[in-house]
């Protein structure tokens, strides 16, 4: 179960700190593109963040071809299509995702659209299906918590089949992340909350499950500190930039972690409850972190103890089982220092989940792909029970 | 503490050195011990691999059926199955592939054809598929580390997998199983009478299989 073979990439490009945006076009010209096809949202461009990108663009070669600001909250093969229309008739050369994990889900289907000039992601599913050299991508995220930015996966449904696609290739690696902490800053306190423990839970989860490796688990460890010193500031202080760069930096850094050592129940419990009850991301995972963690304690419990002192800011005394059990509680800890500060729920109830759908959402888990991953075995019935104490 | 650093770099990277850096990293990462006879298997030829491959593969496929008409478990699992759902084992890129379908309620292995397949498990190498089938690591080891890739729906390869452990509950002896899987079945008095049986006619429908 140990990482005596292991496999580990990460080809993107990181350009953290202030004013790193402005290093957009400079990057553009690098890859070799001129005209870009500007994925985001509503709520990123009512927010007046698009404004700063096109600022970015003043005195270069490069240009913005068409801004698609209608991503909705999950990604469609519909929208994706739409998308990759757009990047055809603008004659744009790159995408660039401004956004969320939507956004830049979007941005990486339309790519996989273009490049394999087909309208019909389905035949696509699955794990290293893509081959041929997509077009750059390059993503400024707007939320500190997906860590999308520096991922392979790409998660679209597909509406007709009523499915959600998984596609998981290297290909699907973006070109260049750039973190500017003023992408993040008009993020409520409430997303902040709930993106950073999105975070929080790849670092925790790629610590613990089974393709952990040496690479990922110094990663996750950094985002762990980043995120535990820093989360709890962002709620407070939304304007504080230091915070908000470092939490960037732990979404991303927990991204290349998870990207390469894969989460577990808690993800799968988390994508179920989002699939049946709506419950956005970040949120079921701060719920469903400390519970997925007591599942795994059995077998987990060394290095579930080794990232005490991490959560817990100081060394804790006492043997494997004690040390994790203090990882747990730090983790309820700063779950209900958030929901005192920002109203984080930290119960499944208090999200919007009915006990009647507690079987439905497990029924769902049992077959995500996470499962795979998670050091425990856990079944239709040990996963409702995980549901039912978090509920 | 400080002085033995010093001491170790100035020999540069000196067998001192190799031994303590190796112990170093042994205590975080304890090397898993290697499982006999895995050398002597993957020191045989390409052939002879590809041979082993293909009869597991069958035995695989012989198992499904087998046990797809008689585990209750099994049944269960499959229940849910759209008739007509065909899945697949290959390995990459030009070797032995195993193809099955539910027909009549039941699994059958169709032959080697992968182009219907709905889900396809592709072993990345024959090596890593030896290691699966000779008890060396299980399905979860083998997908966390990269021996294996899926190309379909995730969710149905989660349901194909469920299914595969079924199976692969009753092809293997208890001591692999406590050994790869991560919660070794308890089988009731039941299922090792039907342990027994798939046994015996294991090898008539390795043959039956090979045959389509």
């Amino acid at each position: 179960m140990k990482s005596d073979f292991y496999e580990f990439f990460c080809p993107v490009k990181v350009i953290s700190g202030r004013q790193a945006l402005s290093n957009l076009p400079h990057e553009m010209d690098q890859l070799n593109v001129k005209r870009a096809l500007v994925v985001t949202d509503k709520g990123v461009a009512g927010a007046g963040l698009i404004r700063y990108v096109e600022d970015a663009f003043q005195g270069s070669a490069c240009s913005i071809g068409h801004i698609f600001d209608e991503t909705p909250p999950d990604s469609s093969n519909v929208v994706v299509n739409q998308v990759a229309e757009l990047f055809k008739q603008k004659n744009c050369d790159c995408f660039v995702a401004v956004g969320g994990g939507s956004c830049i889900d979007t941005a990486k289907g339309a790519n996989i659209v273009v490049t394999e000039q087909t309208d019909d992601l389905m035949k696509f599913r699955g794990a290293e299906r893509l081959k041929k050299a997509m077009k750059p991508l390059l993503v400024v995220p707007t939320t500190a918590g997906t860590g999308s930015e520096v991922t392979l996966v790409a998660v679209i449904s597909n509406v007709q089949a009523g499915v959600k696609m998984a596609f998981t290739s290297d290909r699907l690696y973006p070109n260049v992340a750039i973190l500017d902490p003023k992408m993040t800053m008009t993020m409520p306190p409430k997303i902040t909350a709930a993106t950073g423990m999105d975070a929080l839970t790849h670092a925790v989860e790629a610590y613990y499950c089974l393709q952990k490796n040496p690479i990922s688990d110094s990663l996750a460890i950094t985002a762990i500190k980043l995120a535990m010193g820093n989360l709890v500031k962002c709620v407070e202080n939304g304007k504080d930039e230091d915070a908000r760069l470092a939490m960037a930096n732990s979404s991303l850094i927990a991204g290349i972690a998870f990207s390469n050592s894969m989460v577990g129940v808690v993800h799968a419990l988390a994508h179920a409850t989002g699939g049946v009850c709506h419950v956005p991301h970040g949120v079921a995972n701060a719920i469903l972190l400390p519970f997925g963690m007591e599942n795994n304690l059995a077998k987990r419990a060394g290095e579930i103890g080794e990232l005490a002192q991490y959560l817990c800011g100081r060394e804790i005394p006492g043997d494997d089982r004690a040390k994790a059990e203090a990882a747990i509680q730090a983790v309820r800890d700063i779950n209900k220092k958030l929901n005192q500060m920002s109203g984080l729920p930290n119960r499944l109830r208090d999200a919007g989940v009915t006990e009647d759908k507690l079987e439905a959402i497990a029924k769902v888990a049992v077959n995500d792909g996470a499962l795979i991953y998670n050091p425990e075995e856990v079944t239709y019935e040990e996963a409702l029970e995980i549901l039912r104490r978090a509920f | 503490m400080s002085q033995s650093s010093n001491k170790n770099d100035s020999r540069g990277l000196d067998s001192g050195g190799l031994a303590a850096a190796g112990a170093s990293a042994a205590s975080i990462y304890p090397k898993a011990k290697e499982p006999l006879g895995m050398n002597r298997l993957f020191s045989l030829s390409y052939p002879v691999k590809r041979g082993i491959a293909r009869v597991a593969l069958l035995a695989l496929g012989a198992g499904f059926e087998y046990l797809s008409r008689h585990c209750d478990k099994l049944k269960e699992e499959i229940s849910g199955w759209e008739e007509g759902r065909i899945f697949a084992l290959s390995i990459l890129s030009q070797g032995p592939s195993v193809t099955m379908k539910k027909e009549n309620g039941a699994i059958r292995c169709v032959g080697e054809d992968l182009k219907n397949a709905e889900i396809v498990f592709y072993f990345k190498n024959i090596d890593s598929a030896l290691m699966l089938f000779a008890g060396f690591i299980g399905a979860h080891t083998a997908s966390a580390q990269h021996r294996t890739i899926v190309h379909g729906d995730i969710g149905i390869a989660m349901e194909a997998l469920r299914a595969m452990n079924i199976v692969q509950s009753y092809l293997y002896p208890g001591l692999v199983l406590k050994k790869t899987f991560k919660r070794a079945p308890k089988m009731s008095f039941g299922e090792k009478i039907l342990k027994a049986k798939l046994m015996l006619v294991l090898l008539p429908g390795i043959a039956a299989a090979a045959r389509r």
